[in-house]
């Protein structure tokens, strides 16, 4: 008997869909679209489908695993926490609980994470941990320092656009609900324009597409600003009313001319002055950025340049005009939202050691001193895949003690690890979940029992706590029981603030409370000045930033000469969540193995033909795989998609740099160029 | 006609496949088969030209070629909801349909030795509900509903054959949306990364087929030839005849994911060429043996009238495939290959114009294959074609010297055709949504 129940995808991504789950005899067998989630209206996307195998896979690890010897070896729960709690002791005795690390990064998303760092607060005394992100903040900050929030229009308010420009988003793979009120709004006569390095499939119905270097964005919308003023193609009265620092920004714009920016980012002049055409005169402007281009050292300020053009051209809290890069409307449970929860403290509790970056996790992993880091924790990551200069995160692994990594499936880093636990499912404990782009919040539904002996984080650190000696009395004031009633209980106690219950979310997702469809519609910006910062003494403060949107080369990008003369880029596909889903026999159907998109310019030179083996490789690393030969991306540019396993094949992080970005604290491991040359031909 | 059919619309599907996983949900296909696809055109970007991508499956004709060329009604309609189903317990494995099939739609699958493919989730759809794919598509590509039946569409992926596919179109002009772009930002020589398409027919994978249908050919000519007076019989020519029938009946069978099953392929000679190929076959065997046995002198007319049916029944089987080759016929064509016997055996004369007939065919189709390197295979299998089998035959008709050794003359007929029939199967192609696109 089928029994069919409500859910939501708890993955990092856009779209955040809410899905049915059909069950059949504690079996997973089908996902089925709810289209009472307004931005996710049909299907959920092919990795949605796939959970299908995802959850009943026969890979799935389902017992606690020791390594001896180098293999794996199945061991009982008793085992692996008794060693586990040995372990913990031992080095809380010998060197203090700051020798053991904490690592989790947004593998599943969740109120009930909160419980994992209250075991290592609470229960263990303590613990080292990371700050920083690997993925968005220097576009969260820039937008926070600008607009004072992070929020945007409801996805559906897309269709009543006259001009989106995608820039360097792609949301045919990475959001590709977004394409249902973006083709809504081309079919009623909308302009699509996409700014990307390569010609992605959401360029399919495009009007104009312009292709900078990887990093050059912001010289790019600098020239446009530039042009947009000159012209007088902006919103004076919306400036006059809601913008601060217009003045020193229009000056210090007037001295990017379109030359300039050619060639910074080596797009043609008319080009350039097309975008600017588009931009001041097709309203409403929807603007779109992606994350990829924040991932470089100058990210932030580039996201702050973009965000200008939004800005001068009044496209801000109107329907069909918005800034659209995160809206953390739906994140109504955290007391401290992203960007700022990303940061470091600034008075260090002594407890929970915040000093390393997640950029920099090997490196700073390795110099981590007083007391050395003895052991690590991994939960809902994989950063041996997703970390930038692996090379160093692998050895920093290696030097310590003592891993234990939570995964249901066997990672790069579970392989690393010395235990490693079955990590649950979606399916197999209840939670809630917002989302960073459609307003709702959702109950990730408990439908099946855990499979093997897998156990959710929260009872595996309640056993824990209780080998450390606590009772249960103790416990539960800090974690949760085990059980079911206790997890729907405190979720219950979580949405009692906002008059909500359970039950109202296992009967389809509800729109976060306070939601504002279209966001800065009653024109507040929460920044110091209460107006739109175009000028930002904060940028300063607390960054050490040029206070106007400035564009600088991107850190080893533009040394010349270099014996790395291609851009690298590893862009998100459709087949993967990072590094989740390729494992899956279904998601290999369509992508094999790792490949490098090579423009034919640039492969004619090094003999390569489409499906030759070729080494890609810079100073701190090298992989191999085959050659794609294809005019999707532009010359000079190389393009290997991020996520792959090194067991996989080819594993890009091993070309990547640990930096941070110029704020926000993010990871700019796009600064890379790497050289590419013929190992092989395929012929 | 309405019916019920698949309705897409092709500026709304950017590929992404969610279709494919959720046909693999409901129908527990083995990856890497899959029932339903998405096929690309321009898959390489090439400037100056769009991009477009079609979900297919099986469109369920209303005129299915696959039903009708089955040789062993493993095909048949559902009556309630108008799907083309297939039974895998009567499907012999022979994948005649996959080459019938203008849509790529039957696919084979090698560990259970038959075909599988799309049944429009037929049990899915008598509960009221729809196709797994349609309801998994994310951006309302791909859906169901009451459509207009048309023969064929004029629009990327579909043929000219009209098989009348339940499936509707719209959004087609998106291939013609070009962006305004840099262009110097790519090099001028396009074709060069052209993606090819791959032949589904080649000739590597087709040994027993070629086998089969050379040594048919042969074997009937030599007999209507030197067979007709039964006393006059060798028993040497007897035997090599026979063990050339054993051979082409074996090749037959290999040929076959379920050779076991072969007795049922005659069960549709209604509507297949194929049934009635391997009808005339099974005929043209019995008959022959028993009229070497009986001696029996009208068994041998019968016999006659049996080959040109069976051969004119093996060219009607590739009458659903695609030519890639120029000429008006193949110089591999079996009543080709025939006559040139039966004439060479009986009228040397008369035997010239064939035999150069079929050098001029492999000329003409030589010449414009546009081969940019000329390899040494292709020299090699020239010289074996031309030199050996009609060179060496000619010479000897001209010489006048037939009776010297008809067992070398018949030998180097045979490995000339073996060759002309080995490339033939190279110049075919199925007609697929691959080529079209």
């Amino acid at each position: 008997m089928v029994k069919e129940f409500i859910t939501a995808c708890p993955r990092n991504c856009y779209s955040t869909c809410s899905l049915v789950v059909q069950v059949d005899n504690n079996k997973v067998v089908g996902i089925k679209p709810l289209p009472l989630n307004q931005a996710t209206p049909f299907g959920g996307c092919l990795k949605g489908q796939s959970y299908v195998e995802r959850a009943n896979s026969s890979d799935r690890i389902l017992y606690p695993l020791r390594k001896t010897k180098g293999s794996f070896k199945r061991i009982s729960w008793n085992e692996a926490l008794d060693e586990i709690a040995n372990r913990l002791v031992t080095y809380r005795n010998r060197f203090g609980q700051q020798s053991v690390l904490f690592y989790a990064a947004s593998g599943m998303a969740g109120l009930l994470n909160d419980f994992s760092v209250k075991f290592w607060r609470h229960i263990y005394g303590g613990a080292t941990t990371v700050y920083g992100n690997l993925c968005w903040p220097a576009g969260l900050e820039a937008t926070r320092l600008t607009l004072g929030a992070n929020k945007h229009n409801v996805p559906w308010d897309l269709e009543n656009a006259g001009l989106i420009i995608l820039w360097g988003k792609n949301p045919a793979e990475s959001n590709i609900h977004e394409m249902v009120p973006l083709n809504a709004a081309i079919d009623k006569g909308a302009k699509l324009v996409v700014i990307d390095p390569r010609r992605t499939a959401s360029s399919q119905r495009a009007h104009l597409l312009i292709q900078p270097l990887p990093s050059t964005d912001a010289a790019l919308a600098l020239a446009v600003a530039s042009i947009l003023i000159k012209n007088q193609w902006i919103d004076k009265q919306f400036i006059d009313s809601y913008v601060l620092g217009f003045e020193k920004f229009a000056a210090h714009v007037a001295q990017y001319d379109f030359q300039w920016a050619s060639d910074i980012t080596g797009v043609p002049i008319e080009m350039i002055e097309k975008l600017a055409w588009y931009i001041g005169n097709v309203k409403p402007m929807t603007l779109i950025p992606g994350y990829g281009m924040q991932r470089y050292t100058n990210g932030g300020q580039t996201v702050r340049t973009i965000l200008t053009l939004s800005v001068i051209t009044g496209n801000i809290g109107k329907p069909g005009a918005c800034w659209h890069y995160a809206n953390l409307q739906s994140y109504v449970f955290d007391d401290v939202l992203e960007p700022l929860c990303y940061y470091p403290p600034e008075m260090p509790d002594g407890v929970i050691r915040r000093s390393i970056s997640t950029a920099r996790l090997g490196e700073d992993m390795l110099t981590t001193s007083n007391p050395e880091l003895k052991m690590i924790w991994v939960e809902r990551g994989n950063p041996l895949t997703q970390n930038p200069n692996t090379d160093t995160v692998l050895q920093a692994f290696r030097k310590l003690d003592f891993r234990v990594v939570v995964e249901q499936f066997m990672t790069d880093t579970a392989l690393e690890a010395d235990v490693v636990l079955p990590a649950k499912n979606m399916f197999e404990q209840s939670d809630i979940i917002g989302s960073y782009w459609n307003p709702y919040i959702q109950l990730k539904q408990k439908v099946v029992e855990p499979a093997g002996e897998v156990k959710p984080e929260t009872e595996i650190y309640w056993l824990l706590a209780k080998r450390l000696g606590f009772d249960e009395q103790t416990l539960s004031l800090f974690l949760l029981p085990p059980g079911d009633e206790h997890v729907d209980k405190y979720l219950d106690s979580r949405l009692a603030i906002f008059n909500l219950t359970l039950n109202d979310l296992k009967k389809g997702p509800i729109l976060a409370p306070g939601l504002e469809e279209i966001a800065f519609s009653d024109f507040k910006f929460p920044t110091p000045s209460g107006k739109i910062e175009l000028y930002s003494e904060q940028v300063k403060t607390l960054w050490n930033e040029d206070p106007l949107p400035v564009y600088k080369p991107a850190e080893e990008l533009f040394q010349n000469p270099t014996p790395f003369p291609l851009f690298l880029m590893s862009p998100n596909t459709k087949n993967r969540i990072h590094s989740q889903f390729n494992n899956l026999k279904i998601i290999k159907l369509f992508s094999p193995k790792p490949e490098v998109h090579i423009n034919p310019v640039d492969a004619a030179p090094r003999n390569i033909s489409d499906g030759d083996m070729v080494e890609v490789f810079n100073n701190r690393g090298s992989i191999k795989l085959a050659a794609k030969v294809t005019y999707e991306v532009r010359r000079g540019c190389v393009v290997v998609h991020n996520g792959w396993w090194l067991t996989q094949g080819a594993q890009i992080n091993f070309l990547s740099e640990g930096r941070e970005t110029d704020m926000g604290h993010g990871s700019a491991f796009h600064n890379n160029r790497v050289a590419v040359k013929l190992v092989e031909s395929s012929k | 006609m309405m019916e019920k059919g698949f309705i897409f619309d092709y500026s709304k599907c950017v590929a992404c496949h969610s279709c494919v996983v959720a046909c693999y949900n409901q129908n527990h296909t083995s990856p890497p088969i899959s029932w339903r696809q998405v096929i690309s055109g321009n898959t390489s970007k090439i400037p100056l030209k769009g991009f477009i991508n079609l979900s297919m499956a099986c469109y369920h004709c209303v005129d299915a070629p696959c039903l009708s060329n089955c040789p062993t009604i493993a095909y048949s309609r559902d009556e309630i909801t108008g799907a083309v189903i297939h039974n895998g317990n009567t499907c012999i494995g022979c994948r005649y349909c996959t080459w019938a099939c203008p849509y790529d739609a039957p696919k084979y699958n090698p560990n259970k030795g038959v075909i599988e493919k799309c049944n429009f989730c037929v049990d899915l759809l008598k509960e009221g509900g729809i196709p797994a794919c349609t309801q998994a598509c994310p951006t309302g590509a791909l859906s169901f509903g009451s459509i207009e039946i048309e023969p064929t569409h004029d629009a990327p992926g579909f043929p000219e054959k009209q098989t009348y596919p339940k499936i509707s179109i719209s959004g087609e002009s998106v291939y013609q949306n070009i962006p305004e772009m840099d262009l110097n930002l790519y090099d001028q020589h396009h074709t060069y990364y052209l993606q090819k398409v791959k032949s589904n027919i080649k000739a590597k994978e087709e040994f027993p087929l070629i086998i089969f249908t050379t040594l048919v050919a042969f074997l009937s000519g030599w007999f209507t030839a030197s067979f007709s007076k039964p006393d006059a019989i060798k028993w040497t020519d007897a035997v090599i005849f026979i063990i050339g029938l054993t051979l082409a009946g074996v090749s037959s069978l290999l040929h076959l994911g379920k050779p076991f099953r072969a007795y049922r392929s005659i069960l549709h000679v209604k509507s297949s060429w194929l049934s009635r190929e391997i009808l005339f076959f099974s005929l043209f065997s019995t008959f022959s043996i028993a009229y070497m046995v009986t001696h029996i002198k009208v068994i041998y007319w019968t016999i006659v009238l049996i080959s040109v049916a069976l051969l004119i029944s093996i060219e009607m089987i590739y009458s659903v495939v695609k030519r890639r080759y120029s000429a008006p016929f193949h110089s591999a064509n079996v009543v080709l290959t025939y006559m040139a016997l039966v004439s060479i055996l009986i009228l040397p004369t008369v035997s010239v114009t064939f035999l150069v007939i079929k050098a001029i065919l492999y000329f003409i189709r030589h010449a414009n294959a546009h081969q940019d390197i000329i390899s040494n295979k292709t020299v090699l299998a020239a010289f074996f074609r031309i030199i050996i089998g009609i060179g060496v035959p000619l010479t000897v008709i001209l010489l006048g010297k037939v009776s010297v050794d008809i067992y070398i003359l018949l030998s180097s007929i045979l490995i000339g055709e073996f060759i002309d029939r080995f490339e033939y199967y190279n110049d075919i192609d199925t007609f697929s949504p691959h080529q079209t696109i």
